[in-house]
């Protein structure tokens, strides 16, 4: 699944320590998923969906390969 | 949070006690030293209980809702692995016994399962965690 997470997070000015206390969840979290290495639960996906004020789709897209 | 901690260390001194009682019954020998050694011994896992049932639900609400980290997903994959890798190994250590009618010491063996075990699931966690990090 690819996502935009890392783009939306410098938009935002947060570094990954401040995202990952916004969602609840670690650092190591949240680096495997700005590198797409880890999908994310559906609670923490809608976290992150929330934190950044967008909706799922928005970050997270399918792999259409 | 002072007062969880007391019911912590209670719970700790209640499980060394309990145990301590136990030996100093039990024990064929020396009960008095029996009660002594296995109440010191009972005290640090009591005290960990203790924690773990007092102190732990409120200290760590964090860590309570960590099934979405990265670390959770590690671990299950490699204790997975684990099990896979122990079962194939037993099979194997079985069929290598029967052939050759070995008579392997018991602790021997559960010595080296226990420590394969953990080596397993260390590479395995630490190998899913360089992967994931590296570019």
């Amino acid at each position: 699944m690819r996502n935009d997470v890392r783009r939306r997070r410098i938009e935002k000015g947060w570094s990954q320590v401040e995202l990952a206390e916004r969602i609840g969840v670690t650092r190591l979290t949240v680096i495997s998923i700005e590198k797409e290495r880890f999908d994310p639960s559906l609670p923490v996906a809608f976290r992150i969906a929330s934190a950044f004020a967008c909706s799922i789709e928005d970050v997270f897209q399918p792999n259409t390969e | 949070m002072t007062v969880r901690w007391i019911a912590a260390c209670a719970v700790g001194f209640a499980v060394a006690l309990v145990v301590s009682v136990s030996a100093w019954l039990f024990s064929p020998v020396a009960p008095a030293v029996s009660a002594v050694v296995f109440g010191a011994c009972a005290l640090p896992p009591g005290l960990a209980l203790g924690w773990l049932l007092c102190v732990a639900p409120t200290n760590s609400a964090y860590r309570a809702d960590s099934d979405g980290d990265v670390e959770t997903h590690w671990i299950t994959e490699a204790l997975s692995g684990t099990a896979t890798d122990l079962i194939v190994v037993m099979g194997l250590c079985l069929v290598a016994v029967s052939i050759t009618r070995a008579d392997i010491p018991t602790v021997l063996l559960l010595t080296a399962l226990i420590l394969l075990a953990f080596a397993s699931c260390t590479m395995r966690y630490a190998v899913q965690r360089h992967r994931a990090l590296s570019a």
